[in-house]
């Protein structure tokens, strides 16, 4: 067994027990005090990381790094965050969705199949979207949250989806133990292989904010820094990678499939590279940094360099984290070191722009404030024409039923026949 | 005498419809409606009165308790409190029937208080007359199927059932009386209305003697259904319109259910029609509060009212399917291994529910947050607190108990390919 039961109650039932507790208490009305509630939650994540050491068979590298990473960082965040957020509104619904976040990846790593992980998987895209939206009186961050939960759900269904076509062509979405990795069977037949991957590299795309998904993820930087900097500097965007190290007996079946994950991981990390360049704000910078790194990440998997992408997602993870929660004060220094200066800090990166033709940057410089067309390609072509579709649909009916509605009669029948086609 | 004791919750529930129609104030007239609704419940639920073994009439009677209980009195008069007792009557009895001619018959009754209803109103006069047009064919249809059954035709009974209860469940493209419906009538007597009862019921009776190739036929016209009013549901301006294609979106998964189950609907899916009709209660709610609620944009204030906005965002998650509610295990239902839908409609399915996310989630952006303007609005009172309580329990408890139970076993079985490997934990499936 990879776990023994005393290690699982440890990690599965303080998490959740915390969880309950926080929403209950909330619901009544009667919030635990902040201390007490950043005890708790320290507590729990503090004890589930001494249950990883209670693990029969701690060797699922990916298991213990995520495990690791997650307890350490929640915890460090719970710590760092009771003074970041002292006597805000929102602390204990920030606490709250920070436990949903913890245990969402505790569910998503410790799962034995694809089933279970979409558990965990659906938790911590709530999680994200709930904690972008955290300062609510304002419309933008609650417009940036609906942006990320449409990009989560309708990848989630090509998670879904992929793993009811595991189970039709393959029976199972166990993972299976090879050696220190444990990993989806590829299924017999490579037609069935290549559809099982494509949805999950869907799926991994949304998550981890992957071309031409990748507009949610700066916006997403709406939320608390300290939720901002374990969501997308740490765990949630390295969900995807994630979920291709589960998947990559798959891959490793089709060089077609690798080579369109590491076509979809070199395209995100150029693409952010060239827009993170053009940000005026020091978040949305560190996001499109976030992008760079987990798209060359997806690259390496589509290499095969598993270990390699292992390594590189928690050294990424606990830089960007410390980035991120050092950046409000980052700004503050930088006003200092400006004003004893008497002049604005000398730019960096020039060395990069003298690479690129004079005639390119102006192209690139427009490339880079579009992000890429990405964002109104999807907002006007795809979402907004549906909006059209449904609406022209809808007042058809509309239409309909108050012809319907009409009395009989000849003046009934022209006036509804008008509304029908639309004349005034 | 023990085979009357079923009746006990109808009866109650017509008696006080007929008092409540007699005249009386809006207070009165719901405090009467909640006791016959919370006698019926109990005498659905009761051990040693339930003569059928399944929740059908207890999922009715519990619909009805809450439409009555969250029903704010600006737009429902008493008129609307007797009409939501008189369907929920009809219902009942209907779902107690064996008999598809008097369950049919039952049916077409539960259109008759609807129909008084939006003729009592001129604002709603004209669409009684589209009402009467769609609900009046679909009873004809459903007696006339009935009768057919029994003089021996079974294939034209079978035609002329299924296309009667097309219009009934509102499926597609026979549905336009339905949004409709819910954005002109107090949303407590269109959830009483568009509860599961007659149209499963009946379904369960004549579905035993349908073909698996009928049945597929049906399944598909469903779950298009679903697909479609997720997809409308997801784009409206309106939040009444919204709230009508979600509620007709789970109209066509509850069918799709209940051919699974080759009879009523199973219980997970029963307990989320009575979340549905918590979160339309939420969203009548918060029309009495606000006004016409566009989504348009966000234009809430979340500090107003958390307790409504957290009712609104949990039973409607359980609605979408989301994990750790009911709505995660009855969507596993439909979609899981032991189904008999084919692979592209369960993904039909997936996408249906994932659209329903979106337009609940959108709902609460747009109704809840988004502004630190307010209109005064309090937050629920001790009753509404009370049945949002009840509902959110009921709700996620019934999600994270199968999840309490096989979530740490499964978590602690060997990886397959392991020594210790004994069995291949591959459950549930999606």
């Amino acid at each position: 067994m990879p776990f023994n039961s005393h290690s699982l109650e440890v990690l599965l039932a303080l998490p959740f027990f915390t969880l309950a507790l926080l929403a209950i208490t909330r619901w009544l009305g009667r919030p635990l005090s902040e201390r007490l509630t950043v005890g708790l939650v320290g507590l729990a994540f503090g004890l589930a990381l001494v249950g990883i050491f209670g693990l029969d068979h701690p060797e699922d590298l990916p298991s213990v790094a995520f495990l690791a990473l997650d307890f350490v960082l929640v915890g460090l965040i719970a710590a760092f965050s009771s003074r970041y957020l002292h006597r805000e509104p929102g602390f204990h619904r920030f606490y709250l969705l920070l436990t949903l976040l913890a245990i969402g990846i505790e569910v998503v790593v410790l799962s034995p199949s694809l089933d279970v992980l979409i558990v965990g998987w659906e938790l911590v895209g709530i999680a994200s979207t709930l904690l972008i939206a955290f300062f609510h009186h304002r419309p933008n961050p609650v417009r940036h949250a609906f942006r990320a939960f449409i990009t989560y759900r309708v990848c989630d269904v090509g998670l879904i989806s992929g793993a009811l076509w595991l189970h039709h062509v393959a029976g199972t979405t166990a993972f299976i133990r090879s050696g220190d990795w444990a990993g989806l069977a590829a299924p017999a037949g490579t037609g069935a292989t290549v559809v099982a991957g494509l949805l999950l590299l869907f799926a991994s795309m949304g998550k981890s904010a992957q071309v031409p998904f990748s507009g949610w993820l700066p916006r997403a930087m709406e939320g608390p820094t300290p939720s901002s900097a374990i969501f997308y500097g740490a765990l949630s965007i390295h969900l995807g990678p994630f979920l291709l190290l589960r998947s990559a007996p798959l891959f490793a079946h089709s060089p077609l499939l690798s080579a369109l994950v590491v076509l979809v991981g070199l395209s995100t990390a150029l693409h952010a590279t060239v827009t993170g360049r053009v940000q005026s704000d020091i978040k949305s910078a560190l996001a499109y940094a976030s992008m760079t790194q987990v798209g060359l990440i997806m690259a390496e998997i589509g290499l095969g360099f598993h270990t390699f992408a292992l390594v590189h997602i928690v050294g990424h993870a606990c830089l960007r984290t410390l980035e991120i929660l050092r950046s409000p004060s980052l700004l503050h220094d930088h006003h200092h070191l400006e004003q004893a200066m008497g002049s604005v800090l000398p730019r960096t990166g020039w060395h990069l722009e003298r690479l690129v033709p004079a005639t390119w940057q102006p192209w690139l410089y427009r490339y880079a404030l579009e992000r890429g067309y990405f964002d109104s390609w999807l907002k006007d072509g795809v979402i907004g024409r549906f909006v059209r579709l449904v609406r022209s649909i809808d007042r058809l009916d509309q239409a309909w039923i108050g012809f319907l509605s009409q009395p009989p009669g000849p003046r009934a029948i022209d006036e509804a026949g008008r509304s029908l086609r639309g004349t005034p | 005498m023990t085979q009357f004791y079923p009746l006990l919750g109808p009866l109650a529930l017509w008696l006080a419809a007929w008092w409540i129609d007699r005249g009386m104030p809006d207070r009165k007239a719901r405090m009467i409606s909640l006791s016959a609704a919370g006698v019926s419940l109990v005498a659905t639920l009761a051990p040693g009165l339930v003569l059928r073994s399944s929740l059908l009439p207890a999922a009715i009677a519990a619909t009805g308790l809450v439409a009555v209980a969250l029903s704010p009195l600006v737009r429902t008069g008493p008129g609307a409190f007797a009409g939501i007792l008189q369907v929920l009557a009809l219902s009942l009895l209907a779902t107690l029937g064996h008999n598809p001619l008097v369950v049919a018959i039952m049916g077409a009754g539960t259109a008759w208080p609807v129909w008084r209803e939006l003729r009592a109103h001129e604002f709603t006069r004209g669409l009684a007359r589209a009402f009467a047009l769609y609900l009046g064919s679909s009873a004809a249809l459903m007696i006339l199927g009935a009768l057919l059954s029994s003089q021996g035709y079974a294939w034209p009974a079978v035609g002329v059932v299924l296309v009667g209860l097309a219009i009934r469940m509102g499926l597609v493209p026979l549905h336009s009386w339905l949004p409709a419906l819910v954005e002109s009538a107090p949303i407590g007597l269109s959830v009483a209305f568009l509860a599961p009862g007659v149209g499963l019921h009946l379904l369960s009776l004549v579905a035993h003697g349908f073909p698996g190739q009928t049945l597929g036929v049906v399944s598909t016209i469903a779950v298009v259904s679903a697909l479609f009013a997720a997809a409308m549901g997801a784009g409206q301006s309106s939040a009444r319109r919204s709230l009508a294609y979600l509620l007709m979106s789970q109209s066509a998964l509850l069918v799709v259910g209940g051919l699974e189950s080759a009879g009523d609907p199973p219980g997970p899916w029963l307990l989320v029609q009575v979340a549905i009709a918590g979160f339309a209660m939420a969203i009548a709610g918060l029309e009495a509060r606000r006004g016409p609620l566009s989504l348009d944009r966000p234009s809430g204030n979340f500090a107003r009212l958390p307790r409504l906005a957290t009712a609104f965002l949990v039973l409607g998650l359980a609605i979408a399917g989301f994990p750790g509610t009911i709505g995660y295990v009855a969507i596993e239902h439909l979609t899981g291994e032991a189904g008999s839908l084919s692979i592209a409609l369960r993904m039909a399915l997936l996408a249906a529910t994932a659209l329903n996310a979106i337009a609940v989630l959108r709902g609460f952006f747009m109704l809840f947050m988004g502004t630190a303007q307010h209109q005064g609005e309090q937050d629920t009172t001790r009753r509404e607190s009370l049945v949002f309580s009840a509902l959110m329990a009921a709700v996620v408890l019934a999600g994270v108990w199968p999840a309490i139970t096989w979530l740490p076993s499964t978590l602690s079985s060997p990886w397959v390919g392991h020594p210790d490997f004994q069995r291949i934990t591959d459950r549930p499936t999606r």
